[in-house]
């Protein structure tokens, strides 16, 4: 029979210790994946050539201005440096598209072109985009100052026969990156096409 | 007096009169053209040129400073009394644009509720609201925009994300579908899998576990990898302590400080170190080989073990490459990192305060870069201008130099100067929307914003700013915090007026001051 002193404190077991884990990781997660796939309410923006879906509180687009045109349109979350936001959100993020026309014989073509100037590409991949486009898109790691930095290139050509090529920025910290990749490319996807005329 | 003429006189004061009476009760058909009129008498000439002709109220407003706006928000005031509903919405729009939601949004509530300008005047000066930050007005605002017109998708994200931020209510993250089909999506079908190749892996545990460098990135090269990192980092120190320059890299490093010398940017640095003798009691110049990282050049202290070996206290090095890169080239590289020298040297060596010390070595790197091409032949600088290095740099001081919207018409315009290199044609236009749409003004701060702009996307460096610290010390209830946060903020106060110094003197030196 032992003395009550001599018995050892009551032990958590192992079991209790790794379902706590488990649990504290699955939280982890689910946030993580909720910063990284965001979902937004959304604006339309409209060109002679497509229209695209952005997030509802991003900087309006006025394609009307002639100093700025419609040939190049760019999406940013925010203009100030300096937002009180999430730090995913803080540092103001920007996609250019661009309005390539028709001058390329076919997207292959058109990615050679674009990559004539690319400054130490990575490999050319495809992306199949919501609305059914199939985009290539290829990593830059041009001098953009004097920190490493990453460029992602897409070209695609629409429905309506016109070739579009964007471009940004990717974020280094890795919940950002998914958080504005995701974004993009929902922007890409969201683009309907028009012909001319219509 | 005959009284015929007094019947006269009688008689044209009866009809002024009656006209003025007649004018204040006719319903004011042409307040849409008044808006702008409030707008156009409150700029001056050279505003309303270069607002240029038929301007939108945003754009003229853009050029407004705080006492234009309020004279014409007193202007459309005196418009309102009487103004039908189409012009009610144009004075709305008007208030839209000089930022008073206020003012909109009490317009907007006197118009009916039937009205679609109601709805959409309404939304508008939510989202006003909640860029400025008054999140209970923009989420009380939004939903009577919802209310009216609940397929408003802006409104409804005004609504949630504003009561987020007034309520402190983590709400439900909102999910909305296109309206309609993507037309594409008809056209061909879904892919099942996305073969988006992961991209390299991001270099902040890199920057948490190693030693600070302050480095200069070269053109056309990847950007280094952990592992590489730690290469570069051991290599360093490996390097320094064995130190034995070739005689080709002891010749390279004296022609870059004699070239360095020979300017007046540079001899300035030299001079504020102390001279050449001094400086090299402290600092090591080499060449050094950079594994396939792409850094250019970069700054470090030295471990303990280093300073034993050589007695100094810092390391400038540069990529062995640039032995074969022209010296004209990598000379503002050069006079980039030894500012950061000086920073240190002059007690701003807090990791905090290195993107303030990068504002300044981008900025002499400017002036450096604007010597250098200064005394370049045209065949020269068509040869250089195929270098991407010298390109960016050209880049950087074209934001300096301002005025980029009366130096280029259109944006496309400003692109073309890059042309070559997408890269840059895409900073330029980023670049010029900036400072079209006045998110920031002319002038140096233009390329400080796009600097800190760069390091906000592509580095975990935190920028502190006199007003964040301001708000920052506020708060602080810890006294030993506060006054540490005193003490950056008088730093920061400090490196800021050396920098705009600085940038005064050269400006009115080279000629080059900003109106």
């Amino acid at each position: 029979m032992s003395h009550p002193a001599l018995e050892s404190p009551p032990k958590i077991g192992a079991g209790l210790v790794a379902l706590m884990m488990l649990v504290g990781a699955a939280f982890w997660a689910r946030k993580a994946y909720r910063i990284m796939h965001p979902s937004f309410p959304t604006r339309v923006v409209e060109t002679n050539s497509y229209r695209a879906a952005y997030p509802a509180t991003w900087e309006p687009i006025d394609t009307t201005d002639p100093r700025i045109g419609e040939k190049e349109v760019i999406f940013t979350n925010h203009r100030s440096l300096e937002e009180n936001l999430e730090p995913w959100d803080r540092p103001r993020r920007h996609m250019i598209l661009r309005d390539e026309a028709t001058g390329y014989a076919d997207l292959d073509g058109m990615v050679a072109a674009m990559l004539k100037d690319a400054e130490k590409p990575g490999a050319v991949g495809t992306w199949r985009l919501d609305n059914g486009v199939a985009a290539r898109t290829w990593l830059e790691h041009p001098m953009m100052t004097d920190i490493p930095s990453t460029m992602r290139w897409t070209v695609f050509k629409g429905a309506n026969g016109r070739y579009y090529s964007a471009a940004y920025s990717v974020p280094s910290d890795w919940r950002s990156r998914g958080r504005y990749e995701s974004i993009f490319k929902s922007i890409l996807g969201s683009m309907e096409f028009k012909t001319a005329g219509k | 007096m005959t009284r015929k003429a007094l019947l006269l006189s009688a008689f044209f004061c009866a009809f002024i009169a009656a006209a003025r009476a007649q004018q204040a009760a006719a319903p004011k058909d042409d307040v849409p053209g008044q808006v702008s009129q409030a707008f156009l008498v409150n700029l001056s000439p050279d505003q309303r040129g270069a607002a240029g002709q038929d301007a939108t109220f945003g754009r003229m407003a853009a050029f407004m400073s705080s006492d234009q706006r309020y004279a014409t928000r007193g202007g459309l005031i005196e418009l309102e009394g009487g103004a039908k509903p189409a012009g009610l919405a144009e004075i709305a729009r008007g208030y839209l644009a000089l930022d008073f939601p206020e003012d909109a949004a009490r317009i907007a509530r006197l118009m009916e509720d039937g009205s679609k300008n109601k709805a959409g005047l309404l939304s508008r000066a939510a989202g006003a609201f909640h860029r400025a930050g008054k999140y209970k007005e923009a989420a009380e605002t939004a939903a009577e925009a919802f209310r009216l017109d609940p397929s408003d998708k802006a409104a409804e994200a005004v609504a949630k994300l504003s009561e987020r931020r007034f309520t402190k209510k983590d709400v439900p993250l909102l999910h909305a579908k296109p309206e309609t089909p993507p037309v594409a999506a008809l056209a061909a079908p879904r892919a099942a899998a996305d073969p988006m190749a992961p991209g390299p892996k991001p270099s902040s545990v890199a920057s948490r576990l190693l030693p600070r460098m302050e480095t200069y990135h070269l053109p056309e090269t990847k950007p280094p990898s952990f592992w590489s990192q730690l290469r570069m980092g051991l290599g360093s120190i490996w390097d320094v302590m064995n130190y034995k320059p070739t005689p080709e890299q002891t010749a390279g490093i004296k022609k870059l400080r004699d070239m360095l010398g020979s300017t007046q940017t540079g001899a300035g640095i030299v001079k504020e170190l102390g001279g050449w003798e001094q400086i090299d009691k402290n600092v090591l110049f080499m060449y050094e080989k950079m594994p396939e990282d792409g850094t250019a050049a970069y700054v470090r202290p030295m471990t303990p073990w280093e300073q034993k070996k050589t007695g100094k206290q810092l390391v400038l090095a540069v990529n062995s490459e640039f032995l074969r890169t022209n010296p004209e080239i990598v000379l503002p590289v050069m006079g980039h990192e030894l500012w950061h020298v000086a920073d240190k040297v002059n007690g701003f060596g807090d990791a905090e305060l290195s993107v303030a010390s990068e504002h300044g070595a981008h900025l002499r790197q400017v002036y450096l870069f604007q010597e250098m091409e200064n005394k370049l032949t045209p065949a020269q600088r068509k040869e250089y201008e195929k270098d991407h290095m010298w390109m960016y740099q050209k880049w950087v001081a074209s934001l300096w130099e301002d005025h980029l919207t009366t130096r280029y018409a259109t944006k496309q315009d400003y692109e073309d100067q890059y042309k070559g290199s997408k890269n840059l044609q895409y900073l330029a236009g980023l670049a010029y929307e900036d400072v079209y749409k006045r998110a920031v003004k002319d002038g140096t701060p233009q390329v400080l914003y796009h600097v800190s702009d760069l390091y906000a996307n592509a580095t975990a460096e935190p920028e502190v700013s006199e007003e964040g610290l301001l708000k920052e010390i506020k708060a602080e209830q810890d006294p030993a915090k506060r006054q540490s946060l005193q003490k950056l903020l008088d730093e920061v106060r400090q490196m800021r007026r050396r920098l705009f110094d600085a940038d005064d003197a050269y400006r009115t030196r080279t000629g080059q001051t900003v109106s």
